[in-house]
């Protein structure tokens, strides 16, 4: 029986201990073997470091595979806040029987589309370039004035739409609450997975100032809202 | 030697084959033969039947007709031998006329007819059996016309038909625009009026055409009701176009018919009766006579009859724990209406649904009636049942918010996993930031092009001048206050003209070149 040189063997050694690291972390592989109840802590470490969208929808779903339809639609609120111009979470919610309220880009429908992502920016970028230059030029400024001003009218609703449907704090029951009124005493039952519009950011004896598509408004317990992984 | 013969034998052989393949075929080419008959066939007139030889090889020499009891008959004239190729086969038809009289009205069996051929051989036609029909005595004329009503008799309600016969000689065009007839006042026409065409024949044996109008009629009240009228005719002749042509008109009295109604008879008339008229059939059906408790069946009540939309739902009474929801009434169609009823039974048992009876009056017996439908058991064995619990919290209820209107293939798609492929999205509030950037950098450019593009200016007039005063060349100081002359006001240019006179003077030696520093004092700061 020959024996394996140490040269070889070490490095092959190394190898495989990594592959083996790389691949117990990967959550992917234990929730495409049927356990995503197993991927969900990883998931949400790569989520709130990352803070990407796409991360936080991956949470979200491997949480409704794994029967957390709350958690999940808390995260998938999450990915939907961080980028509302992408259809995916808002699916994936409406798979889970959660309707989100309407914001300004389904209000707006396709005349949002220009200001959309990285075009959107170059559109507006390129507008207040040629506005710019037609205040500061000399000679014939209509032309640059036309043009710059058709550029913003075109991306900036779109853009105006995102950045305000990013900035809505929405958030999800993770479990049945209740909405107290300032003097704590119960207004409305809110069962698990409702979708709330937080009014303002400031929490107040843990709770937060939210209201429905219902039209109850009142303050819910923030511990109620937060999907623990 | 035996086998040399059989094998020289083999190719007449199969000429010999080919031979009778040959010759079969030509001889299975059968011939068709039968006898066609006048319709309707009438007794003791004198009528032309034909007999039809289709695809014989050779032509009909006579004809042999056995005696008959009751039939007179002979060929008489000559045969009519038709040739005709159609796509390259080619068919013959020999007709030969028969002149027959039948004495009686009943059945009668016409044996085969015997065809002889010219070659000798023979074939026949088909024995068969007709109904002679007695002669129409009535008719007589041009044209008759009659009315009738069947049956004349009848009760308020019970329908009967209105029959406008008009029946015109055929030994020449004869022909009408339209019935004159129509039903008398009072009379109730249910339906729509039906129109048939026959032939007949008179006792001379002369054809008629009958052409037969039926409404079906009834009556509400007692009494009678007399249809009459005139019909127009007119002979006619055919034009070029084979088109009837009215020669003359003629005015035809309608023979006449009375409808007499009676009244329903007061004695033995049930107190339910609604009207009904027999003949009438009830029946009673249920869809499925063993069911478990708290399922559903339907049981159905049928009436059949002249006017069953007279007929009233009847109450249907059931035992308890039975639930019964009478359905919508079907409409009555060719004589039939359904009474149906949804039937939920609650508990198992035996459960039987009652006959139903429905009186009537029978117009043949003149006398009422009832028609009554069979007992049904319906079966209900034990259903399984569920009692209803609720324990635990009550969960607070879940609000729906119907606000986003999606594409039905989405609804319940949840998509697949990301995995980090998706494109980063733009940072937020970069928005505002980007915007001011851009105006400033546009106004950067602007500003550049501005001054790339602005015109270059001479150098320092004034200061020129000042030098040329103190180098004291005239002509320096001449060509400076030349250039500055587009920009002199009033008192400028008072002192240019008066340094231009000085420095003329001087140049030109009329006078000594003095101090000008007083007289540019005032262009030396123009630019």
């Amino acid at each position: 029986m020959t024996s394996i040189p140490a040269t070889i063997r070490i490095p092959c050694l190394w190898l495989l201990i990594l592959t083996s690291a790389w691949s117990a972390d990967d959550p992917y592989a234990a929730w495409g073997h049927g356990r995503p109840q197993d991927a969900i802590a990883e998931l949400h470490r790569q989520a709130s470091t990352s803070n990407r969208w796409d991360a936080w929808f991956d949470l979200g779903l491997a949480a409704c595979a794994a029967g957390r339809q709350a958690d999940g639609a808390a995260w998938l609120v999450t990915a939907h806040r961080l980028a509302p111009e992408r259809p995916e979470p808002r699916q994936a919610l409406r798979a889970t029987q959660v309707n989100l309220p309407l914001g300004w880009l389904d209000r707006l429908g396709p005349l949002a589309l220009p200001g959309m992502g990285w075009i959107g920016l170059t559109l507006i970028a390129l507008g207040g370039i040629t506005l710019g230059f037609a205040c500061a030029t000399r000679g014939r400024r209509t032309m640059p004035v036309l043009i710059g001003s058709a550029l913003l009218l075109s991306a900036l609703p779109g853009r105006i739409a995102w950045e305000h449907d990013h900035a809505r704090q929405l958030v999800v029951t993770v479990r049945d609450s209740q909405l107290y009124d300032s003097s704590g005493q119960p207004i409305a039952a809110i069962a698990a997975g409702t979708v709330l519009e937080q009014e303002s950011s400031t929490a107040w004896a843990e709770r937060i100032l939210v209201h429905d598509q219902a039209g109850h408004r009142g303050h819910l317990p923030l511990a109620d809202t937060i999907a623990q992984p | 030697m035996v086998k040399l013969g059989f094998v020289n034998s083999r190719p007449w052989i199969i000429i010999a084959v080919i031979s009778w393949l040959v010759a079969g075929g030509i001889t299975t080419q059968a011939a068709d033969v039968r006898l066609e008959l006048p319709d309707p066939l009438v007794a003791g007139v004198v009528q032309r039947a034909t007999v039809v030889i289709e695809n014989a090889d050779v032509r009909v020499d006579h004809l042999d007709l056995p005696p008959v009891a009751n039939l007179e008959w002979e060929a008489q004239g000559r045969s009519n031998y038709q040739i005709s190729i159609t796509n390259g086969k080619r068919s013959t038809k020999e007709s030969l006329p028969v002149v027959l009289r039948i004495q009686q009205t009943t059945a009668l069996t016409i044996p085969a007819i015997s065809v002889v051929f010219v070659d000798g051989s023979t074939t026949s036609t088909a024995a068969v059996t007709i109904q002679p029909q007695a002669a129409d005595t009535s008719l007589s004329g041009e044209a008759v016309a009659t009315v009738t009503f069947e049956p004349s008799t009848i009760v308020p309600g019970q329908p009967a038909s209105l029959v406008y016969r008009l029946s015109l000689r055929q030994d020449r065009p004869r022909a009408i625009k339209e019935p004159s007839l129509t039903p008398p006042a009072g009379v109730l026409v249910l339906g729509e009026r039906s129109e048939t065409k026959g032939t007949t024949t008179d006792k001379e044996g002369r054809e008629w055409q009958v052409q037969t109008w039926r409404w079906p009629v009834s009556a509400a009240q007692p009494g009678t009701f007399e249809a009459r009228g005139q019909q127009e005719w007119f002979r006619c002749h055919h034009d070029l176009f084979n088109q009837l042509v009215p020669e003359s008109s003629h005015q035809l009295p309608i023979k006449p018919a009375v409808l007499t109604v009676t009244a329903l008879p007061d004695a033995g008339r049930p107190a339910d009766f609604t009207g009904l008229i027999g003949p009438l059939e009830a029946s009673a059906a249920i869809e499925r006579p063993r069911i478990a408790a708290g399922e559903g069946t339907i049981f159905t009540l049928t009436l059949k009859g002249p006017q069953v939309g007279l007929g009233k739902r009847p109450t249907l009474t059931l035992p308890p724990g039975v639930q019964a929801y009478a359905k919508d009434d079907d409409d009555e169609k060719a004589g039939e209406r359904h009474f149906r009823w949804d039937l939920v039974p609650a508990k198992a048992g035996e459960i039987i649904l009652p006959a139903f009876s429905f009186p009537y009056f029978d117009p043949l017996s003149q006398s009422y009636q009832r028609a009554t439908s069979a007992a049904i058991t319906m079966t209900v064995i034990p259903g399984r049942s569920r009692d209803l619990i609720i324990s635990g919290e009550v969960t607070p209820k879940k609000i729906a918010a119907p606000t986003v209107t999606v594409p039905s293939e989405n609804l319940r798609t949840m998509p697949p996993p990301i995995r980090g492929d998706a494109t980063a999205s733009t940072p937020p509030k970069w928005t505002w930031p980007i915007l001011t950037l851009a105006l400033i950098f546009g106004a950067l450019i602007g500003l550049g092009q501005r001054l790339s593009t602005r015109p270059k200016r001479g150098p320092h007039r004034g200061r020129a001048l000042a030098t040329a005063l103190a180098a004291k060349d005239l002509d320096a100081m001449a060509r400076c206050v030349f250039s500055l002359r587009p920009d002199l006001d009033d008192a400028g240019r008072q002192a240019a003209d008066a340094l231009e006179q000085a420095i003329d003077r001087a140049r030109f030696g009329s006078t000594a070149a003095g101090d000008f520093t007083a007289l540019a004092a005032p262009l030396i700061k123009i630019p």
